[in-house]
């Protein structure tokens, strides 16, 4: 811990920093940067999806040629603007947010290390991450636009399309690579630099889950980057690896993309799940209910997060007999989801409630959570998948997921964390607000894309109108694209209250909450080295409401 | 007023009159011999706001043989001659106008450096498509009526090829010259090329399907007369993929299938579309199975979380229970939700066997094969067999019989040097969606329990055109199905 004696040079300190803290804080900024900015293209497509071929007031006449014309969008662009919004949220927001942010910040926190494993590797992760989000967005300044073949970038069609799609691959591989170095990283910190006393069952929740989650990365994101290396081969070499005339089969493109990308829901989704058990265990002022079901549902999702991915291939043209074997795993991954939903609700019943702008965030979070995951029910079942695959049903369900589930648990963490980030609390009525407004306006904006993918709404189409069977609805998309745009407004109240709060926030000590985990004994900000002196850890992570002792809380530091 | 731009406008006037008062005019005719191809009648029912606007045939203009034996749409410019001379680009824009989904004028010339607008007359998405080698090469969308835009070509280019990729009949030309000298034959093939300063010149006709042809001619001042000959025995051949069908129809008696064509559709609001498929009512009930399991869940649970954060919120005096958990609680809730998804499982498995096995006996073969952005739907024809003379084809427009399976061989293929792709095949009232791969023939099936006309989406992106690749199910009465069979083996289907 020599260098933390040292006075370090600004550059050192904030920019080119090994400091899990700073890197996490570094993470932390640049991913709600693009959470905004992954927000924006959702808007401009909501624009055209509610009222197709009007002209777009103000902002429309801001657009060049190739993706506007008189503000009316062109199909080309709304194309890029899918995909980018997607490949935003995805890879540079809710991924390196959860992950970058949060796992950086609080894993060496919370088992009490003084800093990750392997330090420079960590800051290597982060300037693998801006640039790779730079290299993608910057399709949209080449000639042939941004990639336009959503996320998913299925070949043949993302073989053939232009520079945009070369720039998204290279990006994804970078982004991959950051993951892995990140990966590797929380792994070797985990296992190897546990304040003594901290055995794997007294890990707090948030570290399970960066750590299982860690696992799930280094397993799946070689077969994605091999995937994408296939992909750039058959782009620039000549290579037929998914094109059917070549001898390549155009369906392996899909299996190895789902190899990654389904696992990588639970990637987005476990540490989510990690943050949100730590803050309702700490509100309810409750031991969490069931902690080794917890580890285990985690561990469950995580194998069979990795025999699922062909849901995704039932009307793919695959075998449907490989179909049911999906089927049935599928099915049962729904289980260890609702165990934890279960212990979640044992958690709060005969808790003593407190509702923070966290804990608020926290139960959105489980509410929509089962949302996402019952509506997930429909398309495992191969029959019904049939006729809601490819719907806006798929696009209702995937945001319960990503944004009820992840944003709600990324947005208590926020709230939860930002005093120990920067020894000052974010102003609890805004919190408030922001959260009411969010939730109110995120369900009426994915709610009824559920209605519209029942009535057979096919997604990714740029002009709904063009089809008979869709043209009733349209009521259905103008209400949306209005909820989006309240949703979208109502994160400019977190922006504020971010920036607000790191200078004039109320100053808070060690532990504003009251709570028992590791993080909480440093000092709020931690200095370099995080701990004044190593903490010997006494008992598990959730130790609220003890009988026979005068305060409801018991540090895992704490002797007696 | 600036005397000194007076004087100078002045000194310009005086240099280029003499040049004006000698200038000479080449006057001509495109004429052509021999015979022209027949009818070359467009099928736009790919998309049927085109064939909408087109109460008659449409025939194509690629060869148009004027009453007086010449040739319309041939490109006539000075090709040598006028030295390093440089003219400036005129200030009013050429125009290329997409009105009825073609391109009018279907060839024009223009100057390098002159701005082209493009229009977009019709109710429709066109993308034009500049296939230029000396120019920048542009590819855009334009899916609104009354849509503009504007280009420029920097470059002389014989002759800049325009198409539309999302209708792939629509094609138009363009000759980019340094100069003002080029003219278009029109309806009487003849041209006149004006204010040509005297000379030496080599000047070149073009024309799309009988190629180029070069003179030599002296222009004194005054008028000169230069004939070019086209004949049809000289052919440039250029593969267009251009549907022309060879014989006028015949007169058909047709069979009046528009009671069962035009069956009202079931209303159903913003819910499930009516189903007209054998299985589509299992699947509509295995649906219906799932939502009341997964509401009685979603309530159970948001009911219960809403009682624990009212019952249980933090007051005065308050203090938590504190219990680690119950084993027992684990176990029942971790079964119960497994026996529900394994029962669901299993109920699937009866319809998605049902679905993806074998067709039933005596199914209707049919071939579709998918292309950015259409259906070419094939019928065996009176043989049987697919890939001989008799088969049927249409674009976008499945016809089957009512209470008949039928069987649908997917495939996916491409025009024009392309690379097929992915599409969907979502049939959303039969309850049916497969994907169509390149590479692999996948065959579904379904029967339909009601005559009417419905819709065929492409539920799987497939680029730019995606969101309008939109096809037509007809579902005739066994009768009605077998008359347009009939009538489609005599050709008289478009």
């Amino acid at each position: 811990m020599s260098e933390s004696h040292q006075k370090q040079s600004f550059l050192r300190k904030y920019i080119f920093s090994v400091d899990h803290k700073t890197i996490g804080i570094q993470f932390l900024f640049t991913t709600l940067f693009f959470f905004l900015v992954g927000g924006a293209l959702a808007l401009l497509l909501r624009w055209q999806l509610a009222y197709p071929g009007k002209p777009m007031p103000v902002l429309g006449q801001v657009f060049p040629e190739s993706m506007m014309v008189g503000g009316i969008m062109l199909p080309e662009f709304y194309n890029a603007l899918f995909t980018m919004h997607a490949s935003v949220m995805i890879f540079f927001a809710i991924i390196p947010l959860l992950v970058g942010a949060f796992g950086n910040f609080v894993v060496p926190l919370q088992i009490g290390a003084p800093d990750m494993a392997f330090p420079r590797l960590n800051m290597l992760s982060y300037w693998f991450f801006w640039p790779s989000a730079i290299v993608a967005l910057s399709g949209f300044f080449v000639q042939s636009g941004a990639a336009a073949t959503g996320w998913t970038a299925y070949p043949p069609l993302s073989a053939i399309e232009g520079t945009g799609q070369t720039l998204w691959v290279v990006a994804v591989i970078m982004v991959g690579a950051s993951s892995l170095m990140g990966a590797i990283n929380y792994l070797t910190t985990i296992l190897n630099m546990r304040a003594p006393g901290m055995g794997l069952f007294r890990m707090p929740m948030t570290v399970w889950a960066i750590f299982i989650t860690s696992v799930i990365t280094l397993l799946a994101t070689p077969v994605l980057t091999s995937a994408m290396i296939m992909l750039l081969f058959d782009r620039t070499m000549g290579t037929h690896f998914f094109l059917s005339e070549g001898g390549g089969h155009v369906l392996l493109w899909q299996h190895l993309f789902w190899f990654y990308s389904h696992p990588a829901v639970y990637i987005m989704i476990l540490p989510g799940m990690g943050i949100v058990s730590d803050v309702i265990s700490t509100f309810s002022r409750k031991p969490i209910f069931g902690y080794h079901a917890m580890v285990y549902a985690i561990m469950g999702i995580a194998f069979l997060g990795f025999i699922v991915w062909g849901h995704h291939m039932f009307q793919s043209g695959m075998n449907p007999t490989v179909g049911t074997t999906f089927m049935l795993s599928t099915m049962l991954i729904a289980v260890p989801s609702a165990i934890k939903t279960f212990n979640w609700l044992g958690t709060m019943w005969r808790g003593t409630l407190r509702f923070t702008s966290a804990m608020l965030n926290a139960i959105a979070f489980v509410s929509m959570f089962v949302i996402g995951g019952l509506s997930g029910i429909f398309m495992a079942s191969t029959a019904v998948d049939m006729y809601f695959h490819d719907t806006y049903f798929i696009v209702g369900h995937i945001h319960y997921v990503l944004f009820g589930g992840s944003m709600f648990a990324a947005f208590a963490g926020v709230y939860y964390w930002f005093p120990k980030m920067f020894g000052r609390k974010l102003n609890e009525p805004l919190g408030k607000i922001h959260f009411a407004l969010t939730f109110i306006a995120f369900n009426c904006t994915f709610f009824p894309m559920h209605i519209l993918g029942i009535g057979g709404h096919m997604r990714r189409i740029y002009d709904p109108m063009q089809y008979t069977h869709l043209q009733h609805l349209q009521p259905i998309n103008v209400f949306i694209t209005l909820s989006a745009f309240v949703l979208g407004v109502s994160q400019l109240i977190l922006l504020v209250n971010f920036v607000k709060s790191l200078k004039w926030g109320e100053k808070v000590g060690k532990n504003p909450w009251e709570s028992n985990t590791l993080e909480w004994q440093a000092p709020s900000p931690p200095g370099h080295g995080n701990f004044e002196t190593t903490p010997t850890v006494y008992r598990g992570p959730y130790e609220y409401s003890e009988p026979g002792r005068s305060s409801d809380f018991h540090p895992q530091s704490e002797a007696a | 007023m600036n005397l000194r731009k007076v004087i100078t406008a002045g000194l310009v006037c005086l240099y280029l009159f003499p040049a004006f008062v000698q200038a000479g005019t080449v006057t001509g005719k495109a004429l052509f011999s021999g015979e022209a191809p027949p009818n070359q009648k467009i099928d736009m029912a790919a998309d049927p706001v085109c064939s909408g606007m087109h109460k008659t045939d449409f025939l194509n203009e690629r060869v148009v043989v004027n009453s007086n034996q010449t040739l319309k749409n041939v490109f006539v410019y000075v090709k040598e001659g006028l030295g390093g001379q440089a003219f400036p680009a005129p200030q009013t824009p050429a125009v290329l106008d997409q009105e009825g989904c073609w391109y009018y004028p279907h060839v024009q010339g223009m100057q390098a450096g002159q701005k082209l607008q493009i229009l977009n007359s019709d109710a429709t998405l066109h993308n034009v498509h500049a296939v230029a080698k000396n120019n920048a090469e542009f590819n855009l969308g334009m899916p609104l009526q009354g849509m503009k835009l504007e280009k420029t070509f920097s470059n002389p280019e014989i002759m800049i090829k325009m198409k539309c990729d999302v209708h792939p009949w629509m094609n138009g030309y363009i000759g980019v010259v340094s100069h003002p000298f080029y003219a278009v034959t029109g309806d009487d093939g003849s041209f006149e090329i004006k204010d040509l300063p005297p000379g030496e010149y080599t000047i070149e006709a073009w024309h799309e399907v009988y190629g180029t042809q070069t003179q030599k001619i002296a222009v004194p001042g005054g008028s000169v007369n230069a004939d070019f000959q086209f004949s049809s025995s000289e052919i440039v051949d250029e593969a267009s993929g251009l549907k022309i069908t060879a014989e006028a129809p015949k007169p058909i008696n047709r069979f009046d299938d528009s009671a069962a064509l035009n069956k009202p559709r079931a209303k159903t609001g913003w819910w499930l579309p009516e189903n007209i498929s054998t299985y589509g009512g299992k699947l509509d009930r295995l649906f219906y199975v799932i939502l009341w399991i997964t509401s009685i869940v979603f309530i159970a649970v948001q009911v219960a979380l809403l009682i624990f954060l009212f019952k249980y919120r933090d007051r005065p005096g308050a203090k938590a229970a504190y219990t680690h958990g119950n084993n027992r609680l684990e176990i029942i809730w971790t079964v119960i939700p497994a026996l529900i998804l394994v029962f669901l499982t299993i109920a699937s498995q009866k319809l998605w066997s049902e679905i993806k096995g074998q067709p039933p006996a005596g199914a209707i073969p049919i071939e579709i094969q998918a292309e950015q952005f259409a259906w070419n739907v094939r019928y065996t024809g009176k043989d049987g067999k697919f890939g001989t003379s008799d088969d049927i084809k249409t674009i976008n427009q499945l016809h089957i019989p009512v209470g008949k399976p039928v069987r649908v061989r997917l495939t996916s293929i491409a025009k024009d040097n392309k690379h097929p792709v992915i599409h969907s095949f979502f049939l959303p009232e039969v309850r049916l969606k497969q994907d169509v791969v390149p590479g692999m023939a996948i065959d579904v099936w379904f029967e339909a329990t009601r005559t009417g006309q419905y819709e065929i989406a492409c539920a799987e992106f497939c680029g730019l055109g995606h969101y309008r690749m939109r096809g037509f199910l007809s579902i005739h009465s066994q009768e009605g199905f077998d008359a347009w069979l009939r009538e489609a083996a005599q050709g008289g289907i478009g």
